[in-house]
């Protein structure tokens, strides 16, 4: 009997081992067939802008700038000014302050010399009252202020749309700068596709980055560790699955931190969720299932040469807190929409889509996190060669960081960044060390973090903020 | 198995860090021979703008290496950049020009004899170098802004039809090329110099197999010629297409016409019922945008009850933006209708009626104040706040009991006491 049951664990390990190895190999295959579809989709994009291609600029379309802000004060003035500076000149800028504790209010009022006005805004999608709107008249585009209650991040977006006078609306944060030619860059797909309601732009991290006028005058990697693993991490994600869901129309996420979208569209399937954290994702999801439903022809783009930079957590534990968050806002997500694993009708690129956030974002941790301590028993056992294991590990290793390392390449080519020899070994030690450290503690974080969460329900992400290196 | 599994990762790993490092090198060496070689071409241009200056024609050498090696996409490319950087030094009035006299030709005998480690000579012979000793541009005063661009423009001018006899080539080549070609032809006019059945063929095929793109870029070059026979024909074509084109394409690109505007106002509205109602709209932007003359002919089309509603709304929007008396009968009954009529007719007449105080036109906007309709509302409220009423002619809906038209009414007040603030500070 004993016997039966140690050969019965011998074997569960074995498999579990086998098992968790399939799902490595199959992940990192999936991730090189993605790196090089993305690869050779972005060499054709380039050609086509490199030979002009594009929607000439000087046609704009009138768009509105939301930025959600609470407990900003550092860095709200510095983000608004780095707006007032784009290259576009059809734009209004919205600050919304969802009640901030701090001199959010305040300081932009001073700084831009804000008028309080009583202007009525029409509710199109639900939110928290308005306290008070102010306004500005000095500067080359409308500014509106509006103070509201607070009702979370999601809640303060739909106060911007309802206030928003134009037909398309920026989402950002307000710790982000966009870069001066963002704006054209990210309407040039809703100039060439009437259907587009959403279009995705490009998040870099700016620690460490010197802009000027909006540009990148000298760029370099972090000097913080945590900050530079990120960049590459970023990086991955944007040729991993990024381009290649664009595709094919399948993005299921549009970051919170640059988005441009079809305000008509958005009221239609009623604004941000304020119920949920991951409200970026949310939106999308509800703008596919609602085009689908009603039959309307319709894209979703994501615009790879359209910037903003923004600041990622130099701490570890603040980065912790804010995966925690996503990966929660995704199980909401994923919950909430779990009829497209399962409703062909929502279009085969749709369930692809849906699969892989299910499997490689929702699930992985957890597969990992077994995975890993299933492998560290079976060694501990003798169950299997240390040898074969070591060569699997380092080949996985060093297979993950050359795909990390061809993405981070592939986006300073698009981009245009001038890179250091000193940035380039740093980047490929980076990859390995992203893969080694971070991507194993951020597989802890979102596996354990369902502990407590609905305590944290419908609170902003906060975290350590600095002043953007931006004149 | 697994070993060669293994193996094969091991390969690929190996192989993709090989592509990164030779990517980079090719990136580097690609970008530093782009750089000499468009560096040579502009040297090559200028010499031509050397020569126009001094009355002297353009080289049939630099004409047959356009016609011959334009050809190439990666050549048009460097081309356009040359141009692009000559441009930029005639805009700034930074470009100098030297005489092509003063370039002296000077040709170098070197005799040379190779010898061995044992003293015995090997070879002997001589060599031929050519200098071309041109004085220092820093030496040559800049020609200023405008003498800088009519050599330019002459520059074009002369070498439009190698140019423009480049379109069977470019013909034949994929949309993208294709369209980079039609690109550079719009972006310095070389349409405006030449125009050949040849070239409007093409064109016409870049409209039927492009993308939305290169369309624009179509149309933009067409504008150019200064035809507007050939600009309406072009529309009708794109508006037979079922590829969308973005209305503000159509409407903005237009201001771009290099001909007489009168002449393709009139002949827009001539050819108007040619055209669908979406494209009628974007013709009737354009015609807002542009002037004010075409104010009787637009007044007929909103007379007519069989026009497209769309196409009415912007002929509405044409006499808020132009005054025009005898187009106000037909707007005060527009914004009067808002209950007979679709409501949009009164959202869109009452933002015109701002172009058209009168006691009439205030009764109007009062009465629309109190309307149930969110926009109705508002541009009743602007409109008054732009004909300049004064809180004492509206102290009935301040302590009335619509707190809607109160909300709306206050804040227009207060956005004007802000601007008025602005223009004469405490």
């Amino acid at each position: 009997m004993r016997d039966a049951i140690l050969k019965w664990i011998s074997d569960f390990l074995t498999w579990m081992t086998v098992g968790y190895g399939a799902y490595l190999v199959l992940y990192s295959t999936f991730l090189f067939v993605a790196v090089v579809i993305s690869a050779s989709i972005l060499y054709y994009r380039n050609k086509k802008l490199r030979f002009r291609n594009v929607t000439d600029h000087k046609y704009q379309i009138p768009v509105t700038i939301v930025v959600p802000a609470y407990n900003e004060e550092v860095t709200v003035v510095e983000t608004v000014k780095s707006l007032l500076m784009l290259d576009y000149h059809s734009y209004e800028i919205i600050v919304v302050d969802d009640g901030s504790k701090d001199r959010t209010s305040a300081v932009l009022c001073e700084a831009f010399d804000m008028r309080r006005v009583r202007r009525p805004v029409r509710k199109q999608v639900p939110c928290k009252d308005a306290e008070a709107i102010y306004e500005c008249f000095t500067e080359k585009v409308p500014l509106v202020l509006v103070r509201k209650i607070n009702g979370g991040k999601a809640d303060a977006l739909n106060m911007g749309i309802n206030a928003a006078r134009y037909p398309y609306f920026i989402c950002m944060d307000a710790d982000s700068v966009l870069q001066v030619d963002s704006l054209i860059r990210i309407t040039r797909p809703v100039l060439e596709d009437d259907g587009v309601v959403a279009v995705g732009g490009v998040v870099r991290p700016c620690n460490d980055v010197e802009l000027e006028g909006g540009r990148v005058k000298n760029y370099r990697l972090p000097k913080n560790l945590v900050a530079c693993m990120q960049v590459v991490e970023y990086d991955r994600s944007f040729l991993g699955t990024r381009v290649l869901f664009d595709s094919f129309n399948g993005s299921l996420i549009i970051s919170g931190a640059f988005g441009l979208f079809k305000k008509e569209a958005v009221i239609a399937v009623g604004g941000y969720d304020t119920k949920t954290m991951g409200e970026d994702m949310e939106l999308v999801v509800d703008l596919h299932k609602y085009c689908i439903a009603n039959k309307k022809p319709y894209a979703i783009k994501y615009a790879t040469d359209a910037v903003c930079w923004t600041q990622a957590p130099e701490r570890l534990k603040d980065l912790m807190k804010q995966r925690k968050r996503w990966h929660l806002g995704l199980f909401q997500t994923l919950m909430k929409h779990r009829s497209m694993a399962t409703d062909l009708r929502n279009g085969p690129g749709s369930f692809a889509s849906y699969m892989y956030f299910f499997i490689y974002e929702f699930l992985s941790p957890f597969i990992e996190f077994f995975g890993i301590i299933v492998t560290v028993i079976s060694l501990l056992a003798g169950l299997i060669n240390l040898k074969f294991f070591l060569t699997f590990t380092l080949v996985y290793a060093l297979f993950g960081a050359s795909l990390t390392l061809t993405s981070f390449f592939a986006r300073a080519q698009i981009s245009d960044l001038k890179l250091r020899v000193r940035d380039v070994f740093k980047a490929a030690l980076m990859c390995l060390l992203e893969l080694f450290f971070m991507h194993t503690v951020l597989t802890y974080v979102r596996a354990t973090a369902f502990i407590g969460y609905r305590k944290k329900k419908l609170q902003w992400g906060r975290i350590e903020r600095k002043k953007i290196n931006s004149k | 198995m697994v070993e060669t599994m293994i193996w094969v990762y091991i390969v690929i790993c190996l192989l993709l860090i090989f592509f990164q490092i030779g990517f980079l090198i090719a990136m580097a060496i690609r970008a530093w021979r782009e750089r000499f070689l468009v560096r040579k071409m502009r040297r090559d241009v200028i010499h031509q703008m050397e020569l126009l200056s001094q009355n002297r024609a353009i080289t049939e050498r630099h004409r047959a290496f356009l016609s011959e090696d334009l050809t190439q996409p990666v050549s048009l490319y460097r081309y356009e950049k040359a141009l692009d950087s000559i441009l930029a030094e005639v805009q700034d009035g930074t470009l100098a020009l030297r005489d092509p006299d003063e370039i002296t030709n000077v040709t170098i005998y070197i005799r040379h004899r190779a010898k061995n480690y044992d003293n015995e000579e090997q070879s002997r012979g001589r060599s031929k170098i050519f200098l071309r000793l041109r004085p220092k541009k820093e030496l040559i005063r800049p020609l200023g802004r405008e003498l800088a661009e009519d050599y330019f423009t002459r520059y074009l001018r002369g070498v439009a039809p190698e140019i423009v006899s480049l379109t069977a080539s470019y013909r034949k080549k994929d949309t993208i090329v294709h369209s980079f070609y039609v690109f550079l032809l719009k972006k310095y006019k070389f349409p405006s110099f030449v125009c050949t059945p040849e070239l409007i063929a093409n064109l016409k095929d870049l409209i039927e197999t492009g993308d939305s793109t290169s369309c624009e870029g179509v149309l933009l070059a067409v504008y150019t010629v200064g035809d507007p026979a050939l600009v309406s024909d072009f529309l009708e074509l794109v508006d037979k297409q079922e590829r969308f084109v973005h209305p503000k394409i159509i409407s903005d690109g237009l201001l771009s016409y290099g001909g007489n505007p009168t002449d393709l106002h009139t002949r827009l509205l001539a050819d108007l019922n040619h055209f669908s109602p979406e494209m009628q709209v974007n013709l009737l932007n354009y015609l807002r945008f542009r002037s004010g003359d075409c104010c009787e002919e637009l007044l007929k089309i909103l007379a007519d009850e069989k026009t497209h509603d769309e196409v009415r709304f912007c002929c509405i929007r044409y006499f808020g933006k132009y005054h025009y008396e005898p187009a106000y009968e037909l707007l005060a009954e527009f914004a009067d209708g808002a209950d007979r009529r679709r409501v949009e007719y009164a959202v869109v007449a009452l933002m015109a009626l701002r172009n058209y105080p009168s006691d009439r036109t205030m009764q109007i906007l009062y009465r629309y104040i109190h309307h149930p309709n969110w926009y109705v509302r508002y541009n009743a409220t602007e409109s008054m706040e732009v004909l300049g009423v004064e809180y004492q002619d509206l102290v009935d809906i301040f302590d009335g009991q619509d707190r809607y038209a109160r909300e709306m009414l206050q804040y227009q007040f207060d956005q004007r006491y802000a601007l008025e603030e602005e223009v004469s500070p405490r």
